[in-house]
């Protein structure tokens, strides 16, 4: 028993001094589309591009396009899980990203699917859309193609699975803002009851003493709470993090959602 | 002198309540660190499971569609009841040479496995088939999903055991029975099955 305290110890030991070895990927560029390996023509780029900001706009669903001139010895799907978990790509309440990483001297691809996505998009699914979509496509050197095509049929897979209000609801950025905001109204809110609360006791002490209480304009609300009168007004905030004069081309930016990846998705060649 | 007695009390009371303090405080963390310990651990082994499921599936498709070499396919079964008959607890976490035990069954089954796959690729009829393609991806799928959950899990037992073998969590560990979790070690890259290439 205690040999076995003892050599647990000692692993622990071990085990601490190293660190989780993890992948060194690549940071996030702020980009839809980061073609390191000019796979794409600039306006190939801009078209993709758009084509993703429309997608991450109309539903809960972000997908990222990196290519590499080289995974420099790395397998590509742990790559590409490890890029997806390090740029958070997806909304987080629903781990609903994609990343679709293609590297030039491996000839490789592969498209790692969010955790949230790994029923709607299974890899069998991925697989075959990598084989019959992606592979005869690239063969021709025709990279746009494959990779619009098949970001096509992935979003006839996951597109209706979330609704374009629940990605509203879940943008990113939203959580620690509105939590924050939501803890100063808290104590605001807090206070006002207190504050009305001993107003209401005033009031009954009134009515108790006999003293005819009658509700005029102003005194109707000192019967309701606070929290109604500060109901409205708040839906909008924590959207977004960007200034109004740039709120047109806000996505142009990719901003990760904090999505989770598990290991999903699949790969092939060319 | 009675009023340096209640001063002394007093001081006395106050140490003794932010010791307690600190002590719950280090006993929650500990729960915490350890039910996510708990979490990460049936993350991996429902991976695991999940590569269990998946190879009775292989293997009959394999069997039916070449004449293929008994012995490598009887490894793989053999493995895999190998490896699905040690069954690790949560409580068994804290026990290297289970641990071990453990994590060898899965890396044969996983040495079985990538033997398989290298003969495979002898069999270009076996390749065209929807069916095995299909069956690659999902047992590449389960790979990727084993190390993921590892990597999380032993992320996880990092965190726990640096809580247990640290001041002060050493001593609430200690009086309330936490013991240090095993980590599992990384695959050695032969070991990992091959990516089966399509061309």
């Amino acid at each position: 028993m205690f040999r076995y305290l003892l050599s647990g110890l000692l692993w622990g030991l071990l085990l601490s001094g190293a660190r989780a070895q993890t992948l060194d990927v690549l940071p996030p560029t702020g980009k839809w589309v980061t073609d390191l390996a000019d796979f794409f023509s600039p306006t190939e780029e801009q078209l993709l591009t758009r084509k993703l900001r429309t997608i991450a706009d109309t539903s809960a669903v972000q997908i990222v396009v990196v290519t590499l001139p080289s995974l420099e010895g790395a397998d590509i799907a742990e790559y590409a899980i490890e890029l997806g978990q390090k740029w958070g790509v997806g909304r987080e309440p629903y781990d609903s990203g994609i990343v679709i990483l293609i590297a030039r001297k491996e000839r490789r691809i592969f498209i790692a699917t969010g955790q949230g996505l790994e029923d709607v998009l299974p890899d069998v699914v991925v697989g075959r859309i990598i084989r019959e979509v992606i592979t005869p496509a690239f063969r021709q050197g025709r990279y746009y193609e494959g990779v619009s095509r098949a970001i096509d049929m992935i979003m006839g897979y996951v597109g209706g699975v979330y609704s374009p209000q629940e990605a509203v609801r879940s943008s990113p950025g939203v959580d620690k803002d509105t939590f924050s905001l939501l803890f100063v109204l808290g104590i605001i809110l807090v206070f006002l009851l207190i504050d009305w609360l001993s107003h209401r006791r005033k009031a009954r002490k009134r009515k108790s003493y006999g003293v005819a209480y009658q509700a005029t304009g102003s005194e109707v609300w000192e019967g309701v709470p606070p929290v109604i009168i500060f109901g409205g007004g708040m839906g909008h905030h924590g959207r977004r993090h960007v200034p109004d004069d740039v709120e047109d081309t806000w996505s142009d930016v990719f901003v990760g959602g904090g999505g989770d990846f598990g290991g999903g998705g699949a790969g092939g060649s060319w | 002198m009675r009023s340096k007695g209640a001063l002394a009390t007093l001081v006395l009371l106050l140490v003794v309540l932010f010791a307690g303090c600190a002590g719950v405080r280090t006993y929650n963390r500990l729960v915490e660190a350890d039910e996510a310990v708990k979490e990460a651990w049936a993350n991996l082994q429902s991976a695991y499971q999940r590569r269990a499921d998946l190879i009775p599936n292989l293997v009959e498709t394999v069997r039916g569609a070449a004449a293929f070499e008994q012995e490598t396919l009887r490894e793989v079964i053999e493995a895999r009841a190998r490896a699905t008959q040690i069954n690790l607890t949560v409580d068994d976490l804290a026990n290297p040479e289970k641990v071990r035990q453990f994590q060898e069954a899965q890396q044969q089954l996983s040495g079985a496995l990538s033997r398989l796959l290298v003969t495979v690729e002898r069999y270009p009829q076996l390749q065209s088939i929807e069916a095995f393609r299909d069956l690659m991806v999902q047992l590449e799928g389960t790979e990727n999903r084993i190390n993921v959950a590892r990597q999380r899990y032993n992320e996880a037992v990092r965190r726990y055991n640096l809580l247990v073998r640290r001041f002060p969590g050493n001593i609430i560990a200690r009086l309330t029975g936490f013991e240090p979790r095993v980590p599992f070690e990384a695959e050695a890259g032969a070991e990992r099955a091959p990516r089966v290439q399509f061309n």
